[in-house]
């Protein structure tokens, strides 16, 4: 007893000591080989996989590579086909005269002046009551006007767009002699397209929403006018011959069932607003499928870069279903195949022998998630995560050693300051102007970002085509500011402070912890303005308080915040007056009926140059109205081992091109699909 | 026994019940709301969003709530409302993980911990003892962030070798022998600095135990007898002074269970302690009443071997 | 009116004794002395605004993340600001928040571990049942859900470690009490119609006196580490406030290439937690001879 007690006591922690001594050798001297394939680390995990629910970036890098949209961005971010051969975009324009008579006089003078119609890009012109519906060959709002021009403007109806503001999931009305058409949408809030005077509707649906409850904040009213009705749509061409992963075809009924689930109220995707303008989705033939808007709506083709879903394994699946099987093992037509998804773990994907543009190089794909900042660089240094975003900081050390690749870009989005402009402080745009040149950009840029930032000109990242690259930012200029601020008011008191009326220029900056770089930036900004007698008090909140407590309720005096934003180029939920209420994203309150009217314009035209026409005074207008202080551009950064990775894509000509990993506007990932190992013979 | 038994455990019953009802309203009165997932996102339509606070029953009064998530529970039907998946699935999935890592971190902790106090007992109060002491308490002492990440960076940094996650990754091995040591490095990290202030309070606390049975009387006579004293150490002390310990059997069940936010994060671990966080930042309250819930009724369950087998082998005592 | 009852001034010049053979807690306690000076001044330094060569809290980009030298001994962090300094200034909210967090617990433990030692029956079911249900939550999960809803600040961090440490305390006053309670001078002050309140607070608490010293000086670690935990976590004291806890979490991300900023104030943290142990073991050792074997 007494020996076997004691032998127990040190023989057991012996064999711990010897099991960890070998299980070190193993780690570092073991016999083992590296794996074809390629290691992303992301500090967050996905919440699904499924790519109309999911919304986080980290899902995207999985979604991204199992599944095709029908049309997809290049490498210098035109859209170009994927799932879609090509497409044609046209438009029905419906001009509503007072009478069936006047409506084929028109089209009477149409067919007579058939010589102008390819100028007009008019295909076909037909007359079904009151109604002239002309088939043009472009969609825009300006493209029907010159033909409209032809008639008298007192024999044509307007069409005004009602808007009722309510809760209520079941409204009746009769589309027919007077409404055009009725929709719901995703503001909470249905829309009806009123021929003729909308007034004697109007009285009656007062009074069936009588005031603002609690179901029904507005009173009906008239939100736009037009001349007539516009209906672009497109006309996909799928590609022939893709095949899901489990081996059926895709056609495209899977389209119109992605479009259904997209819409359907019970899968509630996040991505809705973008198809709440679609009036149907039509299959012409297994390849050819129709998607007709009710009003003009310019991104609608980028949205078709979504994720399509196979219909053959969904349909008829009830909601519950989806949470615990597609949700967490997608099935797509990318290049890669999903194969497993370990919780807080990993997500490993295969790659896909019979992906159409012909397989990818590399075996698998593994995406990591490693929470930790610290380990995560620590896991890419012993070579087992291939790359992840790496932190300004951090790229300055990889940049000057040559063991390694820095990638970096401008990325999509910008940090701002934005100002609660109901709060008397920031009423007066002399004391914003002031704000933005007391605060020196440079050194955010230089010293938070190591210089891997541009200052931001405005709500457009300057790397997109609509971006205007006119416009001169503020200069740090703390002289100006103090002038600028004693105009409006604010006179320094003797302790240093400004102060109008008695009181105080003090206000709360408030931002969501655990972001470095916001924290950062507060506690500089906040120095800055002590300078020049405006004192501030930073608090930082945990990200679910700091939404839901204080920018979702506008109760706040500024924010430290970011925008991330997509490729195109409407931002009518961030600058509408529209959406100047509690929970929308125009938190800061910020209306300007010039800034409505051009974000209209923005979405109603389809030709570049008008839309950039549009785009380039909004972002004027609203840089100079300053309801943010623009902060920066951050660059998009990786970096990766030197002689790890290489691209052999095909040249279109049945060829290969060889070429290393480059940046592209796209990102240097854009060819991940083509990215070969060429360290394999290397022992790890 | 029995009566003890049933009493404690109806008594666990109506704990339970408060306990529950304590954590629900803790969670309720944070700010923020579970709608997390569509905050500040462009694209989320309203409807979507008053959707999902129908789904969830957000819109009703607070016991209503309580409610629909007990008999949810119950039922088994709970979900998560972040991802509406199964609360239990969401537990189940990474309890293997988590039974592993707190496993070895019990083991370190029995291992080293009961040796350690051993020989600090027998060693009392002299130099030896003095030092095992000192460095008890700067193991404990420790923050163990602190050393979560002194650590990593000198094995990675310095040693060269991965730490991070269930397994070395990017690498395959020919022998499935080599497969397992790895997967145990990659517990024995984290696990050592899960253990590492419990490795020092074991020795602690089995030190004093050991130095509050040699004070006995019996042991006492024992000596006086003349018997030799190694024995009388661990024949007569140690025996008994390993009793206390013998009970902490009880205590192994939460701890088996048991998750740490930090350590798992650092090392990437996918263990119960992420999901909690998680579940807290995301405002996920089924998982967070179930997380609480499952805790207590673990502790509770504990506590009552403990108090059982202590009466075992220790003829003693007695439950009334 | 009667006299105190024991412990007689022997026993404190016992205590003493056994207290200062014990080299580790002297220097402990010494220690603590000096950071408690240490802290006291740079407290005061910071209400009054006097100067000292680096301010804690103004930025200084151009000197960010500099290794120790000659001018800032300790480095400088992320936005410049010396290291030195801001462990200085910082050293009162890790204190202020040990002792006033377990001021709060011992408050709390004394006074319920009393009520249910000196009355048992049902008010001792209660509260005890209590403990064991508080005892029963997750603690590090229960007190960052507190915070997050309070807001982190230095007043809230310290109310809500004291709220959920006090059980073990709790447990400790009522054991104490349930055997002094059965003393005969207990029963004699009773007999001489001492109320209630007086019997548990001037005749059997200064007896338990001992044992409830030894835990609030080992809870004072206790509670630094939490501090410096949930600021790890990002849920600290705002900023630009300097504490323990947030320079660390300030600085985790740069530790790979800036080592001070990590390794200074962890050393800080752990000589201290380390002390108060050090001195709280030499003052149980030194209280408790009974149980170490003479």
């Amino acid at each position: 007893m007494v020996t076997w007690i004691k032998r127990f006591l040190v023989l057991f922690p012996m064999f711990l000591l010897v099991l960890s001594v070998a299980s070190f050798l193993v780690v570092k001297n073991g016999s083992r080989k590296r794996v074809n394939q390629l290691s992303i680390g992301s500090g967050a995990e996905a919440e699904n996989l499924n790519p109309i629910i999911a919304t986080t970036t980290t899902a995207s890098e999985v979604t991204d590579l199992v599944f095709n949209g029908l049309v997809k961005y290049d490498e210098n971010l035109d859209l170009t086909g994927d799932l879609a051969k090509d497409w044609s975009i046209t438009q029905d324009s419906t001009i509503f005269f007072k009478s069936p008579d006047l409506a084929s006089a028109a089209i009477r003078k149409l067919d007579a002046a058939r010589s102008q119609w390819a100028a007009w890009k008019l295909s076909s012109a037909e007359a079904s009551g009151e109604r002239l519906i002309l088939h043009l060959n472009e969609a825009g709002a300006s493209i029907p006007e010159k033909i409209q021009a032809l008639f008298e403007k007192s024999s044509m109806k307007m069409v005004s767009v009602v808007r009722i503001d309510t809760k209520e999931q079941k409204v009746s009305f009769t589309v027919g002699e007077n409404i055009a058409e009725v929709w719901q949408d995703g503001t909470l809030g249905w829309e009806l397209a009123v021929i003729g005077d909308p007034q004697p509707l109007l009285e009656d649906l007062r009074k069936r929403f009588p005031q603002p409850t609690k179901d029904s904040f507005v009173t009906p009213s008239v939100v736009q006018t037009a001349d007539r009705l516009d209906e672009p749509e497109i006309l996909f061409h799928l590609r022939p011959g893709v095949r899901w992963h489990d081996g059926q075809p895709f056609t495209a009924g899977d389209v119109e069932f992605t479009y259904r689930m997209l819409m359907s109220e019970e899968i509630a995707s996040p991505r809705r607003s973008d198809y709440e303008l679609i009036k149907k989705v039509e299959v012409i033939d297994p390849l050819t499928v129709k998607v007709v808007y009710r009003r003009l709506f310019s991104p609608c083709l980028s949205s078709w870069g979504t994720a399509i879903l196979p219909k053959h394994l969904l349909d008829e699946k009830p909601s519950a279903w989806w949470a615990e099987n597609y949700n967490r093992k997608p099935v797509g037509t990318g290049p890669f195949k999903f194969v497993e998804w370990k919780v807080n773990n990993y997500v490993r994907l295969v790659k896909n022998e019979d992906y159409f543009e012909g397989p990818p190089h590399l075996d698998a794909v593994v995406l990591r998630t490693i929470p930790d900042p610290v380990s995560i660089r620590l896991s890419f240094e012993t070579r087992e995560i291939d790359y992840w975003s790496v932190e300004p900081f951090a790229v300055e050390k990889f940049k000057h050693d040559f063991r390694f690749d820095v990638y970096s870009r401008l990325s999509p989005s910008y940090n701002y300051i934005g100002w609660n402009l109901n709060r008397d402080l920031f009423e007066d745009v002399r004391v914003r102007q002031a704000l933005a040149q007391a605060v020196d950009v440079q050194k955010i840029i230089q010293f938070i970002y190591y210089g891997n930032a541009e200052q931001s000109r405005g709500i457009f990242p300057p790397m997109m085509w609509f971006a205007n690259p006119n416009i001169r930012a503020f200069e740090y200029n703390p002289k100006n500011a103090e002038h600028l601020l004693d105009e409006a008011g604010w006179k320094k008191g003797p302790d240093g402070v400004r102060a109008k009326d008695g009181k105080p220029f003090a206000f709360k900056l408030i931002t969501n912890n655990n972001n470095e770089e916001r924290k950062d930036i507060a506690t500089l900004v906040q120095n800055d303005f002590k300078k020049i007698g405006i004192q501030v008090d930073v608090l930082m909140y945990e990200w679910a308080v700091f939404i839901t407590k204080f920018v979702n309720k506008m109760d706040f005096d500024a924010v430290v915040l970011g925008w991330s934003l997509g490729y195109d180029h409407d931002q009518y939920q961030i600058w509408s007056s529209t959406q100047a209420k509690p929970e929308r994203l125009n938190f800061v309150s910020y209306k300007n009926s010039q800034v409505d009217h051009l974000l209209d314009q923005a979405r109603s035209e389809f030709d570049r140059e008008k839309i950039k026409a549009a785009c380039w005074e909004l972002q004027k207008l609203i840089y100079g109205d300053q309801p943010y202080l623009f902060i920066d551009v951050p660059d998009a950064m990786a970096v990766m081992w030197k002689n790890t990775f290489q691209v052999r894509r095909p040249d279109g000509k049945g060829g290969w091109i060889t070429e290393p990993i480059r940046e592209t506007k796209a990102g240097f990932r854009y060819y991940m699909i083509w990215w070969e190992r060429t360290d394999l013979g290397n022992r790890s | 026994m029995g009566t003890f038994i049933i009493r404690r455990l109806l008594i666990s019953l109506v704990l339970l019940f408060v306990i529950s009802v304590i954590s629900f309203a803790i969670l309720k009165l944070t700010p923020g709301g579970s709608q997390l997932w569509f905050q500040l996102n462009p694209k989320i339509s309203q409807a979507a969003k008053e959707n999902f606070i129908r789904k969830y029953h957000l819109d009703r009064p607070l016991y209503e709530q309580y409610y629909f998530i007990m008999t949810d529970l119950f039922g088994g039907r709970l979900l998560s409302s972040k991802d509406a998946r199964p609360v239990i699935g969401k537990i189940g999935e990474r309890l293997p993980a988590t039974l592993r890592l707190n496993l070895v971190a019990l083991l370190l902790e029995f291992g080293f911990g009961i040796p350690w106090g051993v020989y600090a007992a027998r060693n009392w109060n002299m130099w030896k003892d003095r030092f095992g002491t000192f460095w008890a308490f700067v193991f404990i002492a420790m923050p163990n962030f602190w050393i979560s990440y002194v650590i990593c960076i000198f094995l990675v940094k310095y040693v060269n070798v991965a730490i991070l996650g269930t397994s070395s990754f990017g690498v395959i091995y020919a022998n499935p022998m080599e497969g397992f040591l790895d997967h145990f490095w990659h517990l024995l990290i984290p696990g050592t600095v899960l253990a590492i202030g419990g490795i020092a309070s074991m020795s602690r606390y089995v030190r004093a135990s050991t130095l509050e049975t040699l004070g006995e009387d019996y042991i006492r006579t024992a000596r006086a007898k003349g018997l030799d004293p190694t024995t009388v150490f661990y024949k007569h002390a140690l025996r008994n002074s390993l009793r206390p310990v013998i009970t902490m059997v009880g205590y192994l069940l939460p701890a088996l269970l048991g998750a740490s936010v930090i350590v798992e994060s650092i090392f990437a671990y996918p263990g119960m302690g992420r999901l909690g966080w998680e579940a807290l930042t995301e405002r996920d309250y089924p998982v967070l009443v179930t997380l609480n819930l499952v805790g207590a009724v673990l502790v509770l369950i504990g506590n009552l071997i403990a108090d059982v087998l202590y009466a075992v082998v220790d003829p003693r005592i007695r439950l009334e | 009116m009667m006299k105190k009852d024991p412990p007689s001034i022997g026993m404190r010049q016992r205590v003493w004794k056994e207290f200062s053979s014990n080299k580790a807690a002297v220097i402990s306690a010494g220690f603590l002395a000096l950071l408690g000076a240490v802290a006291l001044i740079f407290f005061i330094f910071g209400v009054a605004g006097i100067g000292w060569p680096y301010d804690p809290t103004e930025p200084a980009l151009e000197l960010k993340l500099m290794p120790p030298d000659a001018y800032h001994w300790l480095g400088t962090d992320n936005l410049g600001r010396d290291v030195l300094t801001r462990l200085l200034y910082g050293a009162y909210v890790s204190l202020t928040i040990g002792f006033l967090a377990v001021s709060v617990s011992m408050t709390i433990g004394v006074v319920v571990g009393a009520l249910a030692g000196y009355w048992r029956s049902w008010i001792d079911g209660v509260l005890m049942r209590t403990v064991d249900a508080i005892m029963c939550f997750p603690t590090f999960f229960l007190i960052l859900t507190v915070v997050a809803i309070l807001g982190p600040s230095i007043w809230n961090i310290i109310i809500v470690i004291g709220l959920v440490s006090w059980t073990g305390t709790a447990r400790l006053v009522r054991a104490e009490f349930l055997s002094l309670r059965e003393n005969q001078y207990v029963y004699a002050a009773r007999a001489l119609g001492q109320s209630h309140l007086r019997m548990m607070f001037q005749h059997i608490l200064p007896n338990a006196m001992a044992p409830i010293l030894v835990t609030a000086v080992l809870g004072i670690p206790d509670a630094i580490l939490t501090e410096a935990g949930l600021s790890f976590l990002g849920f600290g004291v705002k900023p630009p406030q300097p504490t323990w806890g947030n320079i660390i979490s300030d600085g985790k991300i740069y530790i790979l290439d800036a080592w001070w900023l990590i390794l200074f104030p962890g050393v800080a943290i752990l000589i201290t937690t380390l002390a108060f142990y050090l001195a709280g073991d030499g003052l149980r050792e030194s209280t408790n001879i009974k149980k170490t074997g003479k």
